[in-house]
């Protein structure tokens, strides 16, 4: 029985990291149809602002996930006004220029910091044993942040106007044009907002794994695959996907084998894109 | 009359400019390892995981190669024949696969390089061996891969023994200084990975341990279902075979998190300094593994500081292992008075006496194992963390 309980609350602790990566991407496309393909090296300089503020700095933990925040997200504001707005509506464009950037990124990072990872130690160590069930304190600060970004990511969208403008330009861009919303005040906002809850991923889960230029790709691909099983646009079925993604890694890994993993997630997500191919709740949010 | 405008002006000075560019790469990757303008230089190729979590692995080769070919350019250049060759290094970042290795051997071959430091990996070395021999290059390389050496490669040379030759002993020797029953085996799931759990199992299986056998897929980030299988098993003693340094660490500080008492070990290449600064030196607590060099010793101690000017980065153990095969390499060049011919160099080689100031005597070994005796085996030994202090070496041989 621990060894499913251990599985779940493990599988909850991978779905709250993916859904807060899944999230920003989501947000991008959902607003933008953008897909940006550098979010796994916003990531990764998240968690090198976060590494650079505590361990060359010497500030509080804190400080540096504050840091990794604003950083990309302000990284993330100036690339979508200045290069991506150009480019805004042709896809193809967008992605090389995404790639691009997501190639630079790493490239930087790997000149500034070293082929190798760094030593980021973790400030939360220990892990909550209940029976035969531990959690690392970590994971338990990543599930909670992730459910606070979850809902303020929520809040913003429905709950403000700018949430309100962000959604009229995505519904009928023209329309919200005539009325007077500018995207090229809001676009870069949303793309910052997102390259920020990836900047967050980085500070806080690097220090649980490794840090190292290149650990964005896979984080990358697997954000990709949970907005895809999600519905590409819908942030309720980015978080679920995160979840289900979770679960799924969770249990396979436990009780078939690692090597296992891929084939499984990736049959399970052929299956629901054969009966629903926009995704969980792809229809349902991006038209909302 | 039509104006040529600043703008087509330009145009064509950039034109111009890169067709004299490529002319120039042209001519110099024709002179690879003959001569250019009269003066002899060899080119050495070096290749591995330049990148990513392996990364450990690919520096230290490349470092391997920089340092040898430095230590030769300060003689004024490498004797061959009635020339001092000045010695050049060319790297490639294969990602630690086997297509990466592959691409790696066109590229040498583009650029007439002959003799290469690597590949390390066995993915690695089962992807260039083909393309290799295909342009007759010589690979002084170190995977271990249970088909590394084949007879139908010749002109496939091994840096150092694998771990069917120190598994076992070091196993013996760590028997004394932990006390362990139940191993689990764990690796990537490729053949780098594959080929060293399966014999590393062997011989802890050979010794009466309970072995269980765990893989992963290279590029795993997230390890929390791995680290709650491997504790499904019940292990007091973890081997990490060959996976990479950054996968190491990431799984030792999961495990110790999630309550692991017992011991660590890493019987593969070393990297025990990269996997303790992702760990942490406190978290590793009590591990053993396959150590090339004694740090402590007075000969390995000498060349610290040479070795971190030249190459720009700290000794690992690997990178120092590999220096004497690599030396050999030279030396058979150098004997054999040819930069271009490599079945002369091979020849010469295979009659090359190991004996070096930083390993002492190796022998020429593999004639079991692969069929051919081309493994250079150098004296090794077991690297010891005991309680968080260490580590500390014993040096052991394959009779030990």
């Amino acid at each position: 029985m621990n060894e499913i309980i251990q599985s779940i609350v493990g599988g909850l602790a991978l779905g709250a990291e993916y859904a807060l990566m899944a999230l920003g991407f989501s947000l991008v496309f959902g607003i933008l149809r953008v897909i940006n393909f550098a979010h796994g090296a916003f990531y990764v300089v998240g968690g090198y602002f976060a590494y650079w503020v505590t361990h060359t700095l010497g500030m509080p933990y804190v400080v540096g996930v504050v840091v990794a925040v604003l950083g990309t997200a302000a990284i993330g504001y100036l690339f979508e006004l200045f290069i991506v707005e150009r480019r805004v509506d042709d896809h193809l464009a967008t992605i090389v220029l995404t790639v691009g950037a997501s190639l630079i990124g790493s490239a930087a990072m790997l000149a500034l910091f070293g082929p190798q990872a760094v030593q980021f130690k973790a400030i939360l160590t220990g892990s909550l044993h209940l029976g035969g069930v531990y959690v690392p304190h970590a994971r338990l600060m990543t599930i909670v942040v992730a459910i606070a970004a979850v809902g303020a990511v929520y809040v913003l969208l429905y709950r403000t106007r700018l949430g309100n403008a962000l959604r009229a330009l995505t519904d009928d861009r023209e329309m919200a044009l005539a009325m007077g919303m500018r995207p090229k005040v809001l676009f870069p906002a949303a793309f910052g907002i997102a390259t920020g809850l990836a900047g967050l991923t980085g500070a806080l889960v690097t220090p649980q794994f490794s840090l190292a230029p290149f650990v964005g790709e896979s984080v990358l691909s697997i954000s990709f695959l949970t907005v895809i099983l999600g519905g590409l646009g819908s942030l309720s079925g980015a978080v679920i996907a995160a979840v289900l993604v979770g679960l799924v890694q969770s249990f396979v890994g436990t009780y078939i084998g690692g090597s296992w993993a891929s084939l499984i997630l990736f049959s399970v997500i052929l299956v629901v894109l054969v009966v629903r191919p926009s995704g969980l709740l792809g229809h349902r949010t991006v038209n909302a | 009359m039509r104006t040529i405008q600043l703008k087509q002006v330009l145009s064509l000075a950039a034109a111009a400019a890169l067709v004299s560019t490529m002319a120039a790469c042209a001519d110099a990757s024709s002179s690879g390892t003959s001569r250019a303008g009269g003066a002899c230089e060899l080119k050495l190729g070096t290749l591995g995981p330049l990148t990513g979590a392996a990364a450990d692995f690919g520096l230290s080769m490349q470092a391997t190669a920089k340092f040898v070919a430095n230590e030769a350019n300060q003689k004024g250049g490498l004797q061959v024949g009635d020339k001092k060759c000045h010695v050049s290094v060319s790297s490639y970042d294969t990602g630690y696969t086997s297509a990466g290795a592959a691409e790696a051997a066109n590229d040498f071959a583009s650029k007439g390089i002959k003799f290469v430091i690597g590949p390390l990996g066995a993915t690695e070395l089962t992807g260039m061996k083909p393309v290799a021999a295909r342009y007759g290059m010589l690979l002084d390389a170190n995977g271990f891969g249970r088909d590394a050496l084949e007879k139908k490669y010749p002109l496939v040379f091994h840096l150092g023994p694998g771990p069917y030759v120190w598994a076992g002993p070091i196993i013996d020797e760590a028997a004394k200084h932990f006390h362990f029953k139940n191993v689990t085996v764990i690796a990537t799931d490729d053949e780098s990975g594959d080929d060293i759990a399966i014999v590393n199992a062997q011989q802890f299986k050979k010794r009466g341990y309970n072995v269980t056998r765990q893989t992963y897929p290279r590029g795993t980030t997230d390890f929390s279902p791995i680290v709650s299988r491997l504790l499904q098993t019940d292990p007091d003693e973890i081997d990490f075979a060959s996976s990479p340094a950054g996968d190491v660490g990431t799984m030792i500080k999961l495990l110790r998190g999630a309550g692991y008492k017992g011991v660590f070990s890493r019987l593969g290449g070393d990297s025990t300094a990269e996997i303790t600064k992702v760990a942490g030196q406190s978290t590793m607590k009590n591990f053993f593994f396959y150590a090339p060099v004694d740090f402590d010793q007075p000969s390995v101690k000498k060349i610290l500081p040479t070795f971190k000017k030249v190459t720009g980065m700290d000794a690992t153990g690997i990178a120092l292992g590999w220096i004497p095969g690599a030396r050999a390499l030279l030396d058979a060049i150098s004997k054999a008075g040819t930069i271009d011919d490599t079945e002369k160099v091979a020849a010469q080689f295979r009659k090359e006496d190991l004996k070096d100031s930083l390993l002492g005597q190796g022998v020429w070994t593999g004639k079991e194992e692969f069929g051919v005796n081309q493994e250079m085996s150098w004296p090794f030994n077991i690297g010891l963390i005991q309680n968080g202090q260490g580590p500390t070496y014993k040096q052991l041989s394959p009779e030990s």
